[in-house]
């Protein structure tokens, strides 16, 4: 810039009879030409990539409303387009549904630490029902192997592989989403993707999240994962009854978490974790409902929340128990 | 140099630069992209039948349970008479296979703390009300009191099926579905594979390419 | 006032973009890097739109990274240069008057590079929209939108009437600089709540985050504003510094004695707190359970620092070479605090007590370089068209009928 005084090149009047300013002038006019010639390559060459996500989106998900504010119409339409758009990728018609809350219903999941021998069958079950993406694999739920006689988390172990399970001397706590009454999630979300529902499940519109992570960074039990890569779910796996807040299969870039297997649960079910746990540590039910299991062992039973993250004040609707 | 050569050779420099990122980003693209393997989930996980059978599942499966028929081998007539070695343990002769591991050492070896001595197919709770082959959870019940109210609240044990009633039934397993009456802790298990995170490596056997292409 | 029909307002346009695409050899190789550096960074962020954010370092324990780090920084830096006026507009230092079009240049670039950064963070840039509930923007978008349209205003009001020469009306622009800096307070403390808020993690939770922030910022502005100005008078001879340089190595030293004790005040905080463990502190200064992956990042930081402190205190400031360093030292050492020392630790121990390492990977730096560069083309092109301006060569009255380029020449070095 030290030229900042002077007339730049191009716009200097020519001085007569200076043929080999001319020149030098056209050269590098040329020169210039070139630069921008190569600049506008190198720039189309860079974007080239782009062209992969002609399928990304379109003009109907673009439009498509928030998930509360779509009239059931509207909702009727989405659910056709996401059941043509597992048809299309995975060569099975779905069964999408859009299963609203009951009335008088709270759901609250109990978990026994006295009985859990730490087998993971929970977080592979959850993994098939739900449609979670198998590259990189997802899952919703961690089991955390601690010693005996703490709830420090730091001295858990996440990746334990012995031959068999239980292990002498620890006890197994699985952690997924614990459905807050007060959800920090919630409160974070620039776009109001997620919220809680009228039976205490926290859900998340898949199509309206942005992707943001920000209910990541303020999840106190590492409960919600981000799709890092498009999700892929092996055919043979696909479960076809799906809900739209539910399991269908989700997108790249978005927010996903354990919703209390809603497909199954809105139906009357139970969860599929539940089912699966081959020691029954794992209970749950409608709290509001005074007989049922659930409040039975809030009633009797030692229950505590989450232990460390009491302070949190996120009153989770997931407890754990002990039987004596 | 004068003024205007350097501008040209900044100029000229400059596209170069730019033509060679354009051909760094076309052989970049042409190259072809790995593809992960995807971690499939072993089915063997997700089974959820019971890890043992109660005498209704055997007999409704037409499995053998001539065991249960325990008057093929014994009399009718003949009292049995249980032997003990030196230290109080058992002494076993065709029923060898039986582990003897309920409460503590020895309290529960002696069969007719729940067997019937006089009607060996049949049970005989400890204040003496028989059960037959099927009311195994009432006999347990019998002594684990507590246990058996969780059980029957539905808060202990496994159940599947459907938290609301009104909207279909439920199925609550036996206890001897989970526990073998004469060695009652639950038997260890292998523990399915641990999280994967994102730049895990996944092990061979539980991988296929089986990549859906959507397009 | 119109000219052959062509309205004033777009004749003047139109020579500031012909002016900054003019200049010396320098000028065209400056650019031509930072335009190659910023396609590299568009190729990357196209890798990425394609492949996801699985091209990045971040995972599900640590979502946040590079990208939200520099999104911190640069709204501080944001809101510090915008700030920086308060004393130039309350003490009337009208010979300091051409430093408020720095200043807002800066803030306007910082902020365009803010934006980017998130956008690039996002894993559905194609819904952005979103952010606009019923097509009314949302608290925060308002709050980003209108400082750098606050900004943007003050710049262009000010140029335009320097190029008309013209006074500025006092009140066309002073109201909307006071405006601006009450704006850049809240920007910057917002952000600060935006780690804050997150109550899970005791590491952002401390009313002191506010307060760091903005000192920070207070460093960080004046350095990259005095760097500019250097670079200025090497290039440009436009000479600010005789005016500028006490006056924002002033401000930088202040503000550099409060961010120092302010950050150790964080750090002994947690060692004298009676409960609980600091294990995010542990992480990043000691290590926690064998993992050391930010020590050296954070020694550098805090030695960065100190360097700069240090040079600021001792009367060797005065020298143009070593207030250069201090500069440099600060705005690098900064950034590491901001980024691998704020961002990050606070994400490790995770919740339920992994530790992970979080690294960039190449396709995430060359977005974050190439967001860079992107803002340093635009911090390069608009001073280009606005140091002629100030400097008289480019205005309205050299401007004859018929002819909208840049005045006669004056005398100049090459």
């Amino acid at each position: 810039m030290s030229d900042m005084h002077s007339t730049p090149g191009p716009r200097e009047p020519a001085r007569p009879g200076n043929d080999n300013g001319m020149s030098r002038r056209s050269f590098l006019r040329l020169s210039g030409g070139a630069t921008a010639f190569a600049g506008v390559a190198a720039l189309t060459a860079g974007l080239a990539p782009l062209r992969e996500l002609a399928s990304f989106t379109s003009l109907e998900k673009f439009l498509q409303k928030h998930y509360k504010e779509m009239t059931p119409r509207e909702m009727e339409r989405v659910l056709d387009r996401i059941a043509r758009e597992v048809e299309r990728q995975y060569g099975m018609r779905p069964h999408v549904r859009d299963l609203k809350p009951m009335d008088g219903v709270e759901f609250v999941y109990a978990l026994n630490l006295s009985r859990c021998i730490g087998c993971r069958r929970c977080v592979h079950a959850c993994v098939a029902e739900n449609n979670q993406s198998g590259d990189p694999a997802l899952e919703y739920i961690r089991v955390v192997k601690m010693p005996q006689g703490t709830f420090d988390l730091t001295k858990g172990e996440h990746n334990y592989e012995p031959e068999s399970v239980p292990e002498e001397g620890y006890f197994y706590m699985p952690v997924q989403c614990q459905q807050c009454a007060n959800p920090p999630c919630v409160k974070v979300c620039p776009v109001r993707a997620t919220w809680q529902e009228p039976d205490g499940i926290t859900v998340i519109d898949y199509d309206w999240c942005i992707g943001c992570r920000y209910c990541q960074a303020a999840c106190p039990y590492f409960a919600r994962r981000f799709n890092f890569k498009k999700p892929v779910i092996p055919k043979e796996r696909l479960n076809p009854n799906m809900s739209y807040l539910g399991n269908r299969p989700r997108e790249v870039g978005v927010v996903e978490k354990c919703h209390f297997c809603i497909q199954r649960t809105r139906a009357g079910r139970y969860p599929a974790c539940l089912e699966v746990c081959p020691v029954g540590a794992r209970k749950f039910g409608n709290v509001l409902d005074p007989e049922s299991e659930i409040s039975y062992i809030l009633r009797e039973k030692r229950v505590f929340t989450f232990i460390l993250k009491e302070e949190q004040g996120t009153l989770p609707r997931f407890f754990y128990y002990l039987d004596k | 140099m004068n003024d205007e050569t350097k501008k040209a050779a900044a100029l000229t420099g400059a596209a170069v630069v730019f033509a060679a990122l354009a051909v760094v980003f076309l052989t970049a693209g042409m190259r072809e992209r790995p593809q992960h393997p995807i971690f499939l989930v072993d089915p063997v996980h997700l089974d959820t039948s019971p890890v043992r059978m109660n005498y209704d599942t055997l007999t409704d499966a037409r499995y053998d349970t001539s065991d249960y028929d325990c008057y093929l081998c014994h009399s009718r007539a003949e009292r049995v008479e249980l032997q003990f070695d030196d230290v109080g343990d058992l002494i076993l002769k065709e029923h060898d296979y039986i582990t003897f591991a309920h409460g503590p050492a020895r309290a529960a070896n002696y069969c007719f703390n729940c067997h019937n001595r006089d009607r060996l197919d049949q049970f005989r709770t400890q204040y003496g009300r028989t059960l037959s082959f099927s009311q195994s959870s009432e006999l347990c019940g019998s002594c684990h009191g507590v246990t058996y109210r969780d059980w029957v609240a539905d808060a202990h044990g496994r159940t599947s099926g459907y938290w609301n009633l009104a909207m279909g039934d439920r199925k609550r397993l036996d206890c001897t579905q989970c526990h073998d009456p004469h060695d009652t802790r639950f038997p260890s298990l292998a523990p399915a594979p641990g999280p994967h995170s994102m730049r895990d490596r996944i092990p061979a056997q539980l991988a296929t390419d089986g990549r859906n292409d959507d397009e | 006032m119109a000219r052959n029909g062509i309205p004033a307002w777009l004749v003047f346009a139109g020579r500031c973009l012909r002016a900054g695409a003019t200049g010396d050899w320098r000028y065209y190789a400056w650019i031509g890097a930072l335009g190659a550096v910023t396609i590299l960074g568009l190729n990357a962020y196209a890798n990425q739109a394609v492949a996801g954010l699985a091209t990045t370092g971040l995972q599900d324990q640590v979502p946040w990274g590079i990208y939200i780090a520099n999104f911190t920084f640069l709204l501080g830096i944001a809101g510090a240069a915008v700030i920086l006026v308060i004393p130039v507009s309350m003490y009337i230092k009208r010979n300091l008057q051409d430093l408020v079009i720095f200043c807002a240049l800066l803030a306007v670039t910082a902020i365009v590079m803010a934006l980017a950064f998130v956008v690039v963070d996002l894993g559905r840039p194609d819904r952005f929209a979103h952010i606009f509930p019923g097509w009314v923007p949302s608290l925060r978008v308002i709050v980003l939108a209108g400082y750098l349209l606050l900004n943007l205003h003050i710049v262009v009001y000010l140029l335009y009437c320097h190029y008309r020469n013209r006074r500025p009306s006092a009140a066309f622009y002073i109201p909307f600089v006071l405006i601006a800096v009450v704006w850049a307070i809240t920007l910057h403390t917002a952000t600060a709540f935006l780690f804050l808020g997150l109550g899970e993690t005791i590491f952002w939770n401390q009313a002191i985050i506010g307060p760091r922030f903005i000192t920070a910022a207070f460093v960080a502005g004046p350095a990259l504003l005095l760097l500019a100005l250097q670079v200025t008078q090497w290039v440009a001879s436009y000479d600010l510094r005789e005016r500028a340089l006490p006056f924002l190595r002033m401000i930088m030293l202040v503000a550099m004695v409060f961010s120092v004790f302010l950050l150790l005040n964080e750090v002994l905080r947690n060692y004298f707190r009676s409960t609980g463990q600091p294990f995010e502190i542990d992480y990043l200064y000691f290590g926690l359970n064998g993992f050391r992956p930010l020590i050296p990042w954070i020694v550098t930081a805090v030695g960065l620092n100190l360097i700069a402190l240090i040079i600021l205190v001792l009367p060797a400031h005065r020298s143009r070479a070593l207030i250069n360093v201090a500069c440099i030292c600060a705005v690098v050492g900064i950034w590491i605090e901001k980024a691998m020392g704020l961002v990050v630790p606070g994400f490790i121990p995770t919740p339920l007590g992994e530790i992970m390492v979080y690294t960039p990977t190449w396709n995430e730096a060359f977005i974050w370089f190439g967001i860079w560069a992107f803002g340093l083309l635009i911090f390069t092109f608009s001073l280009r068209v606005t140091i002629p301006i100030l400097q008289g060569t480019l205005s309205i009255a050299d401007s004859t009928p018929g002819e909208a380029g840049i005045a006669a020449p004056r005398p100049h070095f090459t």
